[in-house]
Formats: C-alpha cells, sequence, structure tokens
C-alpha cells in the first residue's frame, strides 16, 4: 500500500481539498483500518486506493456533521455505505470477483438445495428379541410336546433315562 | 416379498457354500480341541482344563474362520474367473451407456481436519469431471462438527471450493446443530430431507477417496442390478508415513484380496456394509433402514454405534442384496496413523459390534447377518477369549508345579501313573496354530508372485517376501499388545462403561513417550508380573509365553517407535512395505499428495491462522457475511438469551477470543445479529491492544 503522502498526489482535485487534519495520526490510523479492510476483500491496490480516499473524504465530513466522532468508527461507518453502492461497480472490474461478489451477493446464498422432504420412519424390529426368542421357542416346544405321539415318544424316553441313570453305577 | 427378489441364483449356492464352510470349522476345530485336551496333564478331565479346551475350541473356530475364507479367496483368484462376482455383470456395452438415475455423494463428518476432507473432494470431483458424467452427481458435506473453530472452517472451505471449481449448486454444505444419533442420523437427516432427489447414494468417510472411474462402474453395476440394495467395495489403505500405518496398508494391500474373494465366495448377496466407500439405493434405504433406538442405557441400549452392520442386515430382511464389489479399484482410504488412534476406534467399534448382541435374535433377519453380528461382535471378544484361555493356562501351570503329585489316584492299583507330557504334540498343535494364522500370508504371496505377476508392484519378489516376513513380525509383536486393550474394551463395555464419540485423528502424528506410558503402562506392569512370576515357578511355561510376555513389556517403545514418521519413511526408502500406488500412484493420489503440500495456514493479510474459524468469523467480512447469510433468517429469541448474547458480545469486545470457551463461541455463532455486532464494533474498535487480541496487525505509526 502506498503512503498518504502520495493520497491524491494523482489527483488534483483530491490534493487542493486535503484538510491538515486529515493526516493527523487519528486519520493515519482510519486509513490503515479501512485499508486493511480492503485488502481483506481482495480489492486490488489500486482500486483499493481509490476506494479509501473517498471513504476519507466521506468519513471527514460526515466528523464535521457528527461534531467529531473518532475518525476510525467513522471511516468504517462510511467505508460501510460506500462498499453498499459501489460493490456492485467493483464486482464488473477485472480482478478475481471470489471474495467481493461473496460478500455482496450473500442475502439468499444457500448451501443447500430446496427441501424435499421423506420420511424415515424405523421397521418394526423387536428391541428385547432375546426375550422373544426364549418365549417364542417356550411356545414352540409346547406346542409340540402337547401332540400325543411326541409326548409319548418323549414320555419313553424319559423313563429309559430314568431307568438308565438309575442302573448307572 | 417382491416378485423381484424370489430365486436369485446365488442363494442356493451360498447355502451350500456355507454348510460346506460351518463343516471344515467344525472339523478343524474338533480336532484341535482333541489334542489340546491330550496335551495337558490331566487329558482334560478336570474343571480348569475343560474351561481351558472350551476357550480353547472357541479361539480356535475363530481363527479357522478367516483360514477356511482366505482359502476359498485363494482359489476364486486363482482361477481368475468367478460367476458371482457382482462387477462382472456390469458388461462393457452397458457401460457406455448414460446413467439413469442421480447419485448423492454424501461426506458425512465431525471435527474432521477440514483442508484434508476438501482435498479428498476437490479430487474426487475433479475425477469425476473428467468422466464427463459430473452432471449425474451431487456432493454433500454433512457436517456435525461440534468445535465452533471447525464449523466455520469448513463453511468457508466450502465457499472457496465451490467459486474455484464453479460447483454452486453441485456441492452442498449442510451443518447439523444437534447431531442426534451420530452418523447414522445424519445420514437419514439427508434422507428426509433431499433423498427423494436421488435414485443412489455413495458414503464416504472423511478419509475416503474415490476416483471418477468407480464411481461411475459403481452406479452402473447398481443400475445393471436391480436387486442390489447396498453395493460395498473393499477400500485400499494409501497415503500413510508411519510404519504402523505402512505395515497396516501393505497387508491392507497384499492380503486384502484373497480375504475380500473369500467373503464374496461365502456371504454373496448377503455380505458386509462398512458404513463407508458404498452405494446404497436411497429408495429401499429410507424404507427399510430407518434404526430404532434400543431400549435401556448405554453401552448395551440407546442409539446403535455400529449401525452399518444393522442397515445392512435390515435391507436384507427386506429383500434387497448386499453385495460386497471386492474386486472394484480405485477405492481408498487412509489407516489410523498409530497404534493409539487405531485403538480409540477400536473402542468405539469394540462398543457398537457388541451391542449387535441385542439383535442377534430379531426376527426376520437373515441367518448370514445374524452371523455376521456375531463374528462382529467375536472380533473383539476373540480378545478376551484369549486373554481368558493365558490366565487358565498359567493357573494350570503353577496348580501343576505347587501340587504334589498323585502317582497313585486309584486306590490299591499296582503301578503308579507318571505324569506325562508330549512337547510333540504341543509343537504340533502350535505348527497348526501357526499354520491356520499364517497359511493366508503366504497364499496372498503365492498368488501375486505366480498368478497375478505384479510382484514389481510391491518392489519385486525379494522386497515383497521379506516385506510378509517383517510383517509377521509386526503382527506378533502387536497381537499381545492389542488383545490386552481389546479384552479391556470388551469388560469395560459389559460392566456399563461407555464411549464418548469423538473424531478421529487422522492425520499424521507421532506417539509421545508420556502417552504411551499412560496408555501402555499398566499393560507393562502386567507383562512384567506375569512373566515374573512364572519364571520364578514354572520356567519352562514362561519360554513357551515369552512371545506374548516380551511384547508386552516392551509395548511403550513399541508404540512410540511404529508411530514414527521416519522409522516408516526409512522402510520406504529400503523398499519395505511398499505398495502398488506407492510405485505408480494413480492421478488422483498424486494430485491429492501434491495439495496436501503446498496447503496454507493462515490467510492474508490478516495472520489469523484458518484453524481459529471463529476469529475469522468475526474480523473477516467475507466469512463473517458468509457464516450469517448461511444460518439462515434471524429467529426470535426470548430476552432472556437475547440479554446473555449480549453479554457475551461484550466480553469478546472487552477480553478478546481466547477468553471465549467454545460453548459461548457456538452461541456467539448461532446468532447473526450478534456476529455482525462483533463484527462491526471490532473494525471500529479504537482499542489496539484488542485488535491485536483479534489478529489485527500491531498499530502502523509512521504511514
Amino acid at each position: 500500500m502506498p503512503p498518504l503522502d502520495s493520497f491524491g498526489a494523482d489527483n488534483p482535485t483530491v490534493q487542493s481539498e486535503r484538510k491538515p487534519d486529515l493526516i493527523s495520526p487519528d486519520w493515519q490510523e482510519a486509513f490503515h483500518r479501512v485499508s486493511l479492510y480492503l485488502q481483506t476483500l481482495n480489492v486490488p491496490e489500486g482500486k483499493a486506493l481509490e476506494f479509501t480516499r473517498e471513504v476519507l473524504r466521506l468519513a471527514s465530513s460526515n466528523q464535521r456533521d457528527t461534531a467529531g466522532s473518532p475518525s476510525i468508527p467513522e471511516a468504517m461507518r462510511a467505508l460501510r455505505e460506500l462498499l453498499r453502492k459501489q460493490l456492485s461497480l467493483l464486482r464488473k472490474e477485472s480482478f478475481n470477483p471470489q471474495d467481493v461478489s461473496l460478500h455482496e451477493n450473500l442475502n439468499g446464498l444457500s448451501s443447500m438445495p430446496p427441501l424435499n422432504r421423506g420420511f424415515m420412519v424405523p421397521d418394526a424390529i423387536d428391541l428385547i428379541p432375546w426375550r422373544t426368542f426364549l418365549v417364542r421357542s417356550l411356545q414352540r416346544a409346547v406346542t409340540i410336546v402337547s401332540r400325543p405321539l411326541i409326548f409319548l415318544i418323549l414320555f419313553i424316553f424319559l423313563i429309559l433315562l430314568f431307568v438308565l441313570l438309575t442302573l448307572w453305577k | 416379498m417382491n416378485q423381484l427378489f424370489v430365486n436369485a441364483a446365488w442363494e442356493k449356492v451360498s447355502r451350500i457354500r456355507r454348510i460346506f464352510l460351518i463343516t471344515l470349522i467344525l472339523i478343524t476345530t474338533v480336532v484341535a480341541c482333541l489334542f489340546m485336551s491330550n496335551i495337558l496333564p490331566h487329558k482334560g478331565s478336570t474343571g480348569l482344563e475343560v474351561a481351558m479346551v472350551l476357550v480353547f475350541g472357541a479361539l480356535f473356530a475363530w481363527i479357522s474362520i478367516g483360514f477356511w475364507m482366505a482359502t476359498a479367496g485363494f482359489v476364486t483368484l486363482m482361477r481368475k474367473y468367478d460367476r458371482f462376482a457382482i462387477t462382472s455383470t456390469c458388461l462393457e456395452s452397458n457401460r457406455r451407456g448414460e446413467l439413469s438415475g442421480r447419485t448423492a455423494i454424501l461426506i458425512p463428518i465431525c471435527n474432521e481436519e477440514v483442508e484434508r476432507v476438501f482435498t479428498r473432494l476437490r479430487i474426487t470431483y475433479q475425477s469425476l469431471e473428467t468422466t464427463g458424467k459430473l452432471q449425474d452427481f451431487d456432493f454433500f458435506i454433512l457436517s456435525d462438527s461440534t468445535n465452533p473453530d471447525t464449523w466455520v472452517e469448513e463453511e468457508a472451505a466450502w465457499a472457496e471450493l465451490c467459486q474455484t471449481l464453479g460447483a454452486v449448486n453441485r456441492i452442498f454444505y449442510r451443518h447439523r446443530r444437534v447431531n442426534l444419533k451420530y452418523k447414522s442420523g445424519n445420514i437419514a437427516d439427508f434422507c428426509r430431507r433431499w433423498g427423494k432427489n436421488y435414485h443412489y447414494m455413495i458414503v464416504f468417510d472423511a478419509d475416503s477417496m474415490m476416483t471418477g472411474h468407480s464411481l461411475i462402474r459403481m452406479v452402473q453395476v447398481m443400475e445393471q442390478n436391480q436387486t442390489v440394495g447396498i453395493l460395498q467395495t473393499a477400500p485400499l489403505g494409501v497415503n500413510r508415513e508411519s510404519a504402523i500405518a505402512r505395515v497396516q496398508q501393505f497387508a491392507n494391500h497384499v492380503y486384502g484380496p484373497i480375504f475380500g474373494a473369500g467373503l464374496n465366495f461365502i456371504q454373496l448377496g448377503d455380505s458386509f456394509f462398512w458404513g463407508h466407500n458404498a452405494i446404497i439405493r436411497v429408495a429401499p434405504f429410507m424404507k427399510h433402514c430407518s434404526l430404532p433406538r434400543l431400549s435401556g442405557k448405554p453401552p448395551l441400549g440407546g442409539n446403535i454405534l455400529s449401525h452399518d452392520f444393522v442397515e445392512a442386515a435390515l435391507m436384507r430382511r427386506a429383500g434387497w442384496e448386499v453385495w460386497l464389489a471386492y474386486d472394484l479399484e480405485g477405492s481408498y482410504e487412509e489407516m489410523p496413523p498409530t497404534l493409539l488412534e487405531e485403538l480409540k476406534r477400536d473402542r468405539r467399534w469394540c462398543q457398537g459390534n457388541i451391542q449387535h448382541m441385542r439383535l442377534l435374535f430379531s426376527k426376520g433377519l437373515f441367518p448370514a447377518h445374524r452371523a455376521l453380528f456375531l463374528h462382529g461382535a467375536m472380533a473383539y471378544v476373540s480378545a478376551l477369549l484369549w486373554f481368558l484361555f493365558l490366565s487358565l493356562s498359567t493357573a494350570e501351570a503353577i496348580v501343576e508345579v505347587l501340587r504334589v503329585p498323585d502317582y497313585f489316584p486309584v486306590m490299591r492299583s499296582l503301578f503308579p501313573t507318571w505324569p506325562v507330557w508330549h512337547p510333540q504334540w504341543a509343537l504340533t498343535l502350535l505348527a497348526s496354530t501357526g499354520i491356520i494364522l499364517f497359511m493366508p500370508k503366504f497364499l496372498s504371496l503365492l498368488l501375486i508372485i505366480f498368478r497375478q505377476r505384479r510382484s514389481r508392484e510391491f518392489g519385486g519378489i525379494v522386497k515383497l517376501f521379506l516385506s510378509v516376513m517383517a510383517e509377521i513380525i509386526f503382527s506378533f509383536l502387536f497381537a499381545p499388545i492389542r488383545m490386552l486393550f481389546h479384552s479391556k474394551f470388551v469388560f469395560i463395555t459389559l460392566v456399563g462403561g461407555q464411549v464418548g464419540w469423538t473424531s478421529q485423528q487422522r492425520s499424521e502424528h507421532e506417539t509421545s513417550w508420556l502417552e504411551a506410558i499412560r496408555f501402555h503402562g499398566p499393560g507393562m506392569v502386567l507383562g512384567l508380573i506375569w512373566g515374573t512370576v512364572l519364571f520364578f515357578i514354572n520356567r519352562s511355561f514362561f519360554w513357551w509365553n515369552t512371545p506374548i510376555i516380551v511384547p508386552l513389556i516392551l509395548s511403550i517403545p513399541l508404540s512410540v517407535l511404529s508411530s514414527s514418521t521416519s522409522l516408516g519413511k526409512a522402510f520406504q526408502k529400503i523398499g519395505l512395505f511398499l505398495i502398488p500406488e506407492e510405485i505408480n500412484p494413480p492421478r488422483e493420489l498424486h494430485l491429492l499428495q501434491t495439495m496436501t503440500q503446498n496447503q496454507e495456514t493462515s490467510f492474508a493479510p490478516i495472520s489469523i491462522s484458518a484453524k481459529e474459524g471463529f476469529t475469522r468469523a468475526v474480523v473477516d467480512p467475507n466469512i463473517n457475511a458468509l457464516h450469517r447469510s448461511l444460518l439462515g433468517k434471524k429467529q426470535k429469541l426470548m430476552p432472556s438469551i437475547m440479554k446473555r448474547r449480549q453479554e457475551l458480545l461484550e466480553k469478546a469486545l472487552t477480553q478478546g477470543p481466547k477468553t471465549l470457551s467454545p460453548k459461548e463461541k457456538k452461541e456467539l455463532l448461532l446468532d447473526p445479529q450478534c456476529l455482525f455486532q462483533l463484527h462491526e464494533h471490532l473494525w471500529e474498535t479504537l482499542d489496539h491492544t484488542i485488535a491485536q487480541k483479534w489478529g489485527f496487525p500491531p498499530e502502523r505509526n509512521s504511514l
């Protein structure tokens, strides 16, 4: 960023309008703050300088109207005002419009497509399957055992088992 | 069940193959158990020995599954023809046609390293672009990040990516404020909002990457096979530098294919879903795969953690097939960089897999998926069984030394009963266990060298052979350490301890000595005590157990050294653990490496690190505007909340960002009005100290 001394050097009108208090430390800080802000917006150096000049001019006139509020807040307010007006112009410039366009066009920017709602409901799933399994197995066993023929076979088997165990040494 | 699913040819074949596999496992296990009981001093007649034989049987059955599966895979790959390979259904003529369905690529993330995620996304996007079929795909970054800095960083990265790739309305970003049901909830949230717009979704992990061709191929396979609900690829580990991760990715490349082919041989359409690098048919997924909340409290109740297994089982229950495309190339992931990171991940998986036991007998599930639930749980429970086996055998060894031998156990017998031990039988059993464990590795080696003739891709026959040998040593050394941790995880889960859901640290970093002492210290002490007791009481048993005791004692240096990237690079330099992607990297991986090296860490002109997302959201006009815009419409707030936020704003303005807690930062980030005020006030501030705290350059006195 060129020094503030060169501020308006190529512009006789601006040079003639320059007031002594504009290069006071207070305004120097305001100059840096505005420049920094424009840098974060990726505004090219030349364009940023032009913009800064405009901002400081606007800020100094505003300061006179508001009876001497500090220069940095005044400059930043002027910058925001000016950005609102001029960003569309800046965007048309040849420099990378990525940041500035982003800053300007954010109202309505969405990172998601329009909603197309659907449903996703869990299918019926047994949450205590162990118990269900045991109950089911028991029910099945009861059903099987309650058949006469199977009951008879089981009865004979149990008697045989009992006899075998009794005779076992 | 729909007519679409009736009488699939593979179902009958799979039944026969599974019965065959179970028979083989049972035979080998019974034989091994008989051998084991014969080796024991009392021939398996005491209670302790019965317990030992039972535990040994369970463990032997577990390792036999891997062996027989690998053998099946080896045979399949040797034949070079698999009539049930799902990719073979996609004919060459069908590959040239247009895709009929739209696909969403989902990248669910939670406090991940932003630049890594977005670099992978960028490469995948560009790779897809080169195929000319980008218009059929949309990308969704689904963030569950709770860290406010990461949240802003993600937004900024998304905006930057959209601008540079011209991908507005192609790459989308969503941040969930409440991360209900973790990753599965995140994907379900996507499905509810936009699922109806897509036929398929491809799920990525934060470290996943796939080539455009493989993405297209997956969609083509799905279009060709209308009964497939989930198609899982077998991702290959790449890109790692630390020693342990390089060993893992080498093993993944060398042994992975035969295990993949073996899995497919047995499971066919009843396969796994690993939660990432897979394509899913959206409509049936939405209809059947929503996960319920299990009754009771965590760890065994609550949200289902390892959702992927359950989703596959539910998909299958509804009749849709789940296949493993084991031979599909171009699917990558990254291994955990250190042993500790791997163990942290295992801690979560362990809890999730054990939780599946509650669903084991759920009505309607296919037997194969019940077996997969059991298999998943056994992956960790087997460690506890091994630990139990070692404890029992140690107890037996000590008891045998301390007890006075009874030479006449039967009254009035003429001859004494001598305690006889047959070391040759023990050696035979040890050798057969070794064969079961290591044969798959040698089969893989044979396959690569003689059948596929790809040894050059691994650095040549000699280097490949040496790498396999070194890998065996590595797995020998790390197995007891993993066993101890997994046993602990299972035990903690069973007694009701639970894990949080923190993100993995995926970038390369080394384990510090202090960290290693903290984690491995108890294991080392246990190894020392166990070794000392055995050394003094039963010396011969001590020597048998040195392969387990020594790694436990050395666990601290092993953990630190294995995390070393310089050791990993040294291995690479001498040609050990080389993988084809290192010798001849595909374009995508090459790009990834270049981009990762050239990443910026801060943004000009204000020196705020990219990681300080909150500060950037306040200071940088672009990020501030972007974040406010993405927050959407301003909500009406209660006066108490507004008051609290004003106080926070005041605090931020007077004390700087470092004094704010993550919760406070998040609260400010949630309020567009507050954030705008903060931005305005900060840029207007006259206090240079505060300005500097927010990253402004020091005051310049001269112009």
